[in-house]
């Protein structure tokens, strides 16, 4: 394991995302509310460019939403391109089968620059 | 606790039908009827065929009579059905009705409620009055849920009524629609489980159109699996599962092999379309292993036995969520035989030919004499 | 397969998952095979977490002579669910044997045993790597990537 330089954490304001490619593997970094986060650019459904989808929040309706549609956790799911599946950046893990969740490496700024540990 | 002496090699094989069918004529229930609709059921007397009661649905029958006749049987009184189940190898039955499987596409709500309660008290005082192995489910009516909700309440104690039986031919909308969710809470309350079942059916409703084909072979193939494909994608579009979260749902008379197909096709669209039905919390498959029955008449028979048993353990690796059915005294009806000697484990067998069964209604393990 | 390998040519090398005290045998493979050295065997300390998912594999002969690293980048549940391929190497005088394929073969089967979706690893402009890939059974995926899925 190595630590990577990503770049100033200016250049990656909360709300924003960048894929990277760290050697010769595409890693998504992701700014959630000033904590970062990285995933890899892999689907686990048929291998698409999941870091390269759109960030926003996902649909609730449960008891604690009266059963009402609710809009939730924006900022924080990411949807992959190809087949829209969902990923809690979480947390890394896919919204429709939460058994299964990507890998994610360790990130973190220091002295204001965003590094990856791969 | 009646058995069926000397006949079958598996004495202590409990075998429960999870399909049966009374012959509920109008002549039948004519004194369980309310006024003014008894002098309805008067006017249609006895004397009626399976599936063509005028009034209680379209009297349309499309085909001519199959040359050179087919088999037909009806049942009339618990002694023939005892009977029939003896001779079948048949330990206990859960009891739906024949005429009243078109009970969906009855347009008039008051007549529809009346029918419902007369159908209840006519088979609970009839049919379920003895230990004679019978048990039943009772009648739901779609056309007036809040009435059958009380319906529901009211059997909940009954101990031979095991279940609630939802009209799935000609329903519409479909189960799972909101209107129907005082019928669900109703029988989830009762901790009873709903069984849908469908019959073939030509009407505008879902599975429609089945009118464009030329003969009842073609229709059959379609009606009764459709009808279990589209409401149980309706119950689970409608976040039933997670709404009802104790209730128990099983599916009748469309074999099973439908059943992993629908499971993956719904987790598949689940991964892309999960936000368009966010109550759910697990993937639809997860719910169909957790509280969902299939009764496996009309069984699939595969050239390659094997082939059954491997499509089973798709959706049911150990058969404790497979119930077999017979159907008696239906033209398709399934000997227990035909699955008994399906080449699966000793566990698997006693799941699917009665202990799912037993889980499922309820109902206590009987004790052979 | 491993040992089909083994009994194939009188000396031929043995695969196995890499242990911990493989560590500098690996490196110095790495190194004498003139690839860039990369992070998993950057540091002694971590190489333990690096074989623990299961998907690293060694073939030696007395002396290690070749190194497959495969890591996950998908899980379902606590198993690999994907897999990357961050890097195969042969020693250059044992290339041309074989060796990668059989790395590749005991990477494979103990990825079907545990129902892994698929592997990936980026595409090279490398006759010999390509062709290696293909044989496994690495196909196109992407505009730069090679998927190996083990459930076909």
């Amino acid at each position: 394991m190595a630590e990577h330089i990503i770049g100033p954490v200016a250049e990656l304001p909360p709300g924003s995302h960048r894929v990277v490619k760290v050697r010769n593997l595409e890693i998504g970094i992701f700014n959630v509310g000033g904590a970062f986060y990285a995933l890899p650019n892999i689907c686990t459904h048929q291998f698409g460019p999941l870091c390269a989808g759109t960030v926003n929040g996902t649909t609730a309706c449960s008891a604690a939403t009266d059963w009402r549609f609710a809009w939730v956790r924006e900022g924080e799911i990411l949807t992959c391109p190809w087949h829209g599946m969902e990923f809690d950046i979480t947390t890394g893990r896919c919204l429709a089968n939460p058994k299964v969740r990507v890998r994610q490496y360790p990130i973190a700024v220091e002295d204001g620059i965003v590094k990856l540990t791969l | 606790m009646v058995a069926a002496p000397g006949k079958r090699k598996t004495d202590d094989l409990i075998i429960v039908d999870a399909d049966i069918h009374v012959n509920d004529t109008p002549a039948a229930l004519t004194p369980y009827m309310t006024q003014p609709w008894r002098k309805s059921l008067e006017v249609m007397g006895g004397g009626t065929s399976y599936l063509n009661v005028p009034g209680f649905a379209p009297a349309l029958k499309l085909d001519p009579p199959i040359p050179g006749g087919h088999p037909s049987r009806s049942v009339h009184t618990p002694a023939e059905m005892r009977q029939g189940l003896d001779e079948l190898g048949i330990d206990l039955g859960v009891l739906f009705p024949d005429n009243l499987l078109l009970f969906a596409v009855l347009p008039n709500i008051e007549y529809a409620t009346e029918i419902s309660h007369a159908y209840n008290r006519w088979l609970v005082e009839e049919w379920l009055r003895e230990d004679n192995g019978l048990y039943g489910a009772i009648v739901a009516c779609p056309q007036n849920p809040h009435d059958s909700a009380r319906e529901i309440a009211r059997y909940a104690k009954e101990d031979k009524v095991v279940a609630v039986y939802l009209p799935t031919a000609g329903v519409h909308p479909l189960w799972g629609d909101r209107k129907y969710d005082p019928i669900l809470g109703a029988a989830q309350a009762a901790n009873l489980p709903v069984m849908l079942h469908s019959v073939t059916v030509v009407t505008p409703q879902f599975p429609y159109q089945l009118d464009q084909f030329e003969n009842h072979w073609a229709r059959q193939m379609l009606s009764h699996a459709f009808a279990m494909q589209a409401n149980l994608v309706s119950l689970m579009h409608t976040g039933v599962p997670a709404r009802f979260p104790e209730l128990k749902v099983g599916f009748t008379e469309a074999g099973i092999a439908w059943v992993p197909y629908m499971i993956w096709r719904m987790d598949k669209y689940y991964n892309e379309y999960r936000r368009m039905i966010p109550f759910l919390e697990k993937r639809p498959s997860e719910y169909v292993r957790d509280r969902m029955w299939f009764a496996t008449q009309p069984i699939e028979e595969p050239d390659d036995p094997r082939d059954l048993v491997a499509t089973i353990k798709l959706y049911d690796p150990d058969g404790s969520r497979t119930l077999y059915a017979s159907d008696w005294p239906h033209h398709d009806f399934d000997h227990p035989k035909g699955l008994l000697k399906l080449p699966m484990s000793p566990e698997m067998q006693r799941n699917i030919m009665g202990a799912s069964a037993l889980e499922l209604f309820g109902i206590p393990a009987p004790v052979r004499k | 397969m491993i040992g089909e390998l083994s009994s194939a040519g009188a000396g031929g090398p043995t695969i196995r998952p890499a242990r911990p005290g493989d560590y500098a045998a690996a490196r110095a493979l790495a190194e004498v095979s003139g690839f860039e050295i990369p992070s998993t065997l950057a540091r002694e300390a971590s190489f333990a977490e690096v074989i623990a998912p299961g998907g690293v594999y060694i073939a030696t002969a007395d002396l290690p002579i070749g190194l497959l690293i495969a890591q996950p980048i998908a899980y379902d549940g606590d198993r690999p669910y994907t897999l990357w391929i961050e890097l195969i190497i042969v020693h250059p005088s044992w290339r041309r044997r074989a060796v990668g394929t059989a790395l590749y073969r005991a990477l494979g089967g103990w990825a079907r045993q545990l129902g892994i979706h698929g592997a990936l690893t980026a595409r090279r402009d490398e006759p010999a790597a390509d062709a290696l890939h293909r044989r496994v059974g690495f196909v196109a995926h992407r505009d730069d990537l090679l998927l190996w899925r083990f459930d076909e």
